[in-house]
């Protein structure tokens, strides 16, 4: 269970994370080209995925969440997962976006429509709630990690000092480049030998989801000529 | 393996530099002098009439809705193609079962005259 | 080194990308820039499978497997359903209401 209590050495931990980030300092930076990528995209991520929930309008919206979603493939592509990477390119970027570009043009908004925003509080509100599931994902982290150690000592009281996160000194592609690269690690070879076997059943119900989801808008989106009362002109032929 | 991205990278680079080159030299070299007539849409010479931001007809976006969910449907093949040979027969089994549930869509969808224009 | 690209920062940067999403989520009120959030806040739990699939390759208990890859391909198929049909009600909300302001879809309010 993860209780209030843990928040505290999570938060604990996050302290001492910024204050070793501080000491440390920028002479002892043992920086790599993978570090710099990551950086670079994961400022433009971040921009861009505010200028989607600032933005007035939400064609500025879409085509930041653009940005955002073609920055997402470069950190994929950064973790060595090639596949995903071009899936994120064509489906998200590609696909989606298209789609609700199309239904911005589609719907005809009002000027004063699109400025409307709530009140700031509940802005704050999920800033809060945002940050408190983070906290949380680190606190369930450790806490796993303290019952792992519980378990090899053989009590059931957490371990006084847990270690840190696995892994989390080094850069990703500092570590081990060589064992990934020889088990072709996220290639679409990879991809495919585990989706068509391991994972043939969820490839399977992939495709009648797909069905569902091609039934379902033709069933929600066709017009329906009888029920329609005179004069509305939604979806006549309005564009020359 | 990640320096295979380098040409990728390069191309983003000189395309994002391209673009931005060029905005910013004709901002920064031509001439402005704005006229109200010259930042009013232009409409073939015409006095615009309405507003840009037409709405279209939801035809539109069935058609584009279609076309998602079968594009999905390609990105599964990419996989299967390029293993094609090592998966074998069964390989070949389970994407027709896959490409026949769809059919099944697409039939529906035919039927139903969603593909139709008038 | 506190500064290179580990597991903490990635999983950072989702995290970020998760708070904006829920940001947008309780303070926009046109549907869809809320739809988009929501989309966002995919996107991160999809950059949180790939770094611990990524990262579990690297461990050195660890085994190079790609389950969190199949996770996340899984579930950009799923989205990509759930846009078109999230789309389609959006597009049938607008043409009865007129509006798409998330606060006057309240009919189904007790």
């Amino acid at each position: 269970m993860i209780s209030l209590e843990s928040y505290i050495p999570a938060l604990a931990f996050l302290a001492e994370a910024a204050a070793d980030a501080v000491k440390t300092g920028a002479s002892e930076m043992n920086f790599g080209a993978g570090d710099f990528f990551f950086y670079l995209f994961a400022v433009i991520a971040v921009f861009s995925a505010f200028m989607v929930v600032t933005a007035e309008s939400p064609i500025s919206s879409a085509l930041f969440l653009v940005v955002t979603f073609f920055a997402m493939a470069a950190i994929y592509a950064l973790l060595s997962a090639h596949f995903l990477a071009v899936i994120q390119v064509l489906v998200y970027a590609g696909a989606i976006m298209v789609l609700f570009l199309f239904v911005i043009m589609l719907l005809d908004l009002r000027k004063e429509e699109l400025i409307e925003k709530r009140h700031w509080l509940l802005g704050a509100v999920g800033f809060v709630v945002g940050i408190a599931l983070v906290v949380l994902m680190v606190a369930s982290f450790r806490l796993s990690q303290n019952v792992e150690v519980a378990v090899k000592s053989g009590t059931d009281q957490e371990a006084p000092d847990a270690a840190k996160f696995p892994a989390i000194q080094e850069s990703a592609d500092q570590i081990d480049g060589s064992r990934i690269e020889a088990a072709r690690f996220g290639t679409t070879r990879r991809v495919s030998k585990h989706l068509f076997r391991e994972y043939l059943f969820p490839f399977e119900v992939a495709s009648l989801l797909l069905l569902v989801g091609i039934i379902g808008v033709v069933v929600i989106s066709r017009r329906r000529r009888r029920r329609r009362p005179p004069g509305e002109v939604i979806d006549e032929e309005g564009a020359s | 393996m990640t320096g295979q991205y380098i040409p990728i990278l390069c191309a983003a680079v000189v395309s994002v530099g391209l673009a931005a080159g060029m905005l910013l030299l004709s901002r920064i070299l031509g001439p402005r002098n704005l006229t109200k007539r010259k930042t009013s849409t232009y409409e073939c010479g015409v006095e615009p009439t309405g507003s840009t931001r037409e709405r279209f007809p939801i035809k539109f976006y069935i058609i584009a809705m279609l076309f998602i969910l079968f594009d999905i449907e390609i990105i599964f093949m990419i996989p299967w193609a390029i293993e094609f040979r090592q998966l074998g027969f069964l390989g070949f089994i389970e994407m027709a079962v896959f490409i026949g549930v769809l059919v099944v869509g697409l039939v529906y969808v035919w039927k139903k005259g969603a593909l139709e224009w008038d | 080194m506190m500064y290179n690209a580990g597991l903490f920062q990635y999983l950072s940067l989702a995290g970020v990308l998760f708070i904006l999403g829920v940001f947008g989520v309780l303070w926009r009120k046109n549907a869809i820039i809320v739809f988009m959030s929501i989309e966002l806040m995919l996107n991160a739990a999809n950059l949180v499978f790939v770094t611990f699939s990524r990262f579990m390759a690297s461990h050195p208990d660890g085994y190079v497997a790609m389950q969190g890859h199949m996770f996340a391909f899984m579930s950009m198929v799923v989205a990509a359903c759930e846009v078109a049909v999230g789309l389609a009600i959006i597009v049938v909300i607008f043409r009865n209401k007129k509006t798409i302001d998330v606060d006057d879809m309240n009919l189904l309010k007790g």
